[in-house]
Order: structure tokens, then C-alpha cells, then sequence
């Protein structure tokens, strides 16, 4: 199962073990490079998947987001918040992904490996999500299925705590309603 | 229509799960879904629908060339030349002949310089050297 929590530090000697990864990447050093996407992939991709709910687009955003993170390293100020910022660019990718597939119609991600009563579940998950708002959406995600913090969505998604306490609210009912609905056409 | 205790309860009861309430509004949440029917319903739905997306998260870490696809694109950007590193043989060149240009008309408007005939202290004066002498006639134009 998923880790508790993204954002917060890890035990002094792998931070500082980290701090030393960022400063011979900022020299060019590709194994520095190759052991921050090795410690940070897997969360990241968990994010994005459960976002996009798509696999390759997860792995795609995941990726640009690792690319993203090294190329515009000069702009972390403090390197203990590397994955805060790495994170944040994930989850700003993902906005911009979903954002911009809005208009199309909702797609079931066939590629996921699920069967039996799951796959009807699941697909009802996905028409849930598909028809809420990105912002509500990823909230939600973050906040349900990652076990962010408040504080910790706040940050990722560059808004005050009390925006995404109201944002969570409205997700969990809209959330809510649209299952009563679905579950109710259903029987 | 929904009394004001139900009103209530719909606000807070996305919050009653996580214990993200105050105690009294706790015990209100309580104390009002065990009176309430439809209310109860409605927490228990709220669970129900979360419980089912936390069932479905994603458990994908990404295909095994995640790394190597990472740094290859990484190499990729680095060796790309950079906007100056494409564009300076241009902007040198560019530089050059402009000031070579600027030496060109330099040299060029750098004539000999012309007498200056408004001299203060001086006028143009006819000259009276055609003029043949007759008697009686003013040889000097110019004193007239």
C-alpha cells in the first residue's frame, strides 16, 4: 500500500544523503541524477496514475516532471525541499493535462489489469472523477487516496489551507451525489 | 424541507470521518445521525463512496525503462546548443559588418574641408575687371 505521506522528510541520513544527490546533479552527474528519480518515481507515478487515472499519461507527466525538476533546479532555494517541488510540478502537469482534456469524453483506462466485479467498479470510479472539475478532482485524489495533509495539498496545489478544506467539502458531496445517482440507475 | 439541524450536519459531515471536527460538533454530528434517517444515509453513502475510491487506487510504478527514458531525454536537452550557442556565429557577423559599415561612411564623409566665405569682416564683391574705362564712369561698382 502507499506511503503515508509524500512531502514530509524522511529519516536526517537519507535527507542528507538526498542533499548530496542534488549538489552533484547541479555539477552534471548522472548517477545523482539516476538515484533522485530511483527514490521518487514509484510516489510520483502513484500521484499522477491516481490523478489521470491513465497509466501511460501518468508515466509520461512523470517523467516531464522529473525533466521539469533538474532543468530548473536553480530555482530551488532550499534543497531540502526537493520533493515539494518536485511534487508540485506533478501535480501542476496533471492540472494542465486534465484541463486541457476536458472536452473530450471520458475514457476508460483498458490498459489497468482488473477483472471480476472490480472492472465494473472501477470503471465507475472513472465516470465519477471524469465528471468533476480538475481542482475538485485532484483535491480529492490527493487528499483521499494519497493521504496528503491539508497542509500538504495546500502546498502542492499552491492555495491557502482554507481553500482546500472548502474544495474538499464540495468534492466529497459532489462526489457523493454523483455515486447515490449512479448506484440508483444502476439498480 | 431539511430542518437546520440537517442543514448543519450536511456541512460538517465531510469532515466527521477524518476527525477534523471540534468536540461539540462531533457529538452533534452524533448525536444528530443516530435521530436522523435520511441523515445517517448520507454519511454512511459519503463512506461507501470513498472507501470505494481509496479500493481503486492506481498501484502502477511505471515501466521498467522509466530511469534510462528519464536520462536519455535528460542528455538529450543537455547537449542541445542553446539559443546564444546557435545563433552567435549570426550575431557576430552581424556585428562585424556593421561596424565595418560604420568605418565605411566614416571614411566617406570625411571630405576635404571647404573655404569658409561668410567670413566675418568680409562680402562678396563684384568683380570689375571686364568692365572697359570710359570717362565719367564709375569704375568701382561696388562703392556705389
Amino acid at each position: 500500500m502507499v506511503e503515508a505521506r509524500v512531502l514530509s522528510q524522511s529519516s536526517p541520513e537519507t535527507a542528507a544523503e538526498e542533499l548530496r544527490w542534488l549538489s552533484r546533479c547541479r555539477e552534471g552527474d548522472e548517477s545523482a541524477l539516476a538515484a533522485l528519480i530511483s527514490r521518487h518515481r514509484r510516489r510520483l507515478v502513484y500521484v499522477a496514475a491516481n490523478v489521470l487515472r491513465d497509466r501511460h499519461e501518468a508515466e509520461d507527466v512523470a517523467q516531464e516532471a522529473f525533466l521539469k525538476a533538474f532543468r530548473e533546479l536553480h530555482k530551488l532555494r532550499d534543497d531540502r525541499a526537493f520533493a515539494s517541488f518536485l511534487y508540485r510540478i506533478c501535480v501542476r502537469l496533471c492540472l494542465d493535462r486534465l484541463r486541457s482534456r476536458r472536452a473530450e469524453p471520458a475514457e476508460f483506462d483498458r490498459v489497468q489489469p482488473c477483472d471480476g466485479p472490480h472492472v465494473e467498479s472501477r470503471v465507475l470510479i472513472e465516470k465519477l472523477l471524469d465528471t468533476m472539475t480538475p481542482d475538485l478532482r485532484t483535491t480529492l485524489v490527493l487528499r483521499e487516496m494519497e493521504q496528503l495533509s491539508y497542509e500538504e495539498v495546500a502546498e502542492l496545489m499552491r492555495v491557502p489551507v482554507g481553500t482546500v478544506r472548502s474544495r474538499l467539502h464540495t468534492a466529497r458531496d459532489r462526489f457523493r451525489k454523483l455515486y447515490l445517482d449512479a448506484t440508483s440507475e444502476a439498480r | 424541507m431539511k430542518s437546520p439541524s440537517c442543514l448543519l450536519f450536511n456541512k460538517l459531515h465531510t469532515r466527521f470521518s477524518e476527525d477534523q471536527l471540534r468536540p461539540w460538533e462531533k457529538a452533534f454530528c452524533e448525536r444528530h445521525s443516530q435521530k436522523c434517517m435520511d441523515c445517517r444515509e448520507l454519511g454512511d453513502t459519503l463512506d461507501l463512496a470513498l472507501n470505494l475510491l481509496k479500493d481503486h487506487a492506481y498501484e502502477f510504478e511505471g515501466s521498467d525503462d522509466f530511469e534510462e527514458n528519464v536520462i536519455r531525454q535528460w542528455r538529450v536537452e543537455k547537449d542541445k546548443p542553446t539559443v546564444w550557442a546557435y545563433w552567435s556565429p549570426s550575431l557576430i557577423g552581424a556585428a562585424v559588418a556593421a561596424i565595418a559599415l560604420l568605418a565605411i561612411l566614416q571614411v566617406l564623409a570625411a571630405t576635404p574641408q571647404t573655404p569658409n566665405y561668410n567670413a566675418k569682416g568680409q562680402e562678396a564683391r563684384r568683380s570689375t575687371s571686364h568692365i572697359p574705362d570710359f570717362p565719367g564712369f564709375p569704375t568701382d561698382l561696388n562703392t556705389r
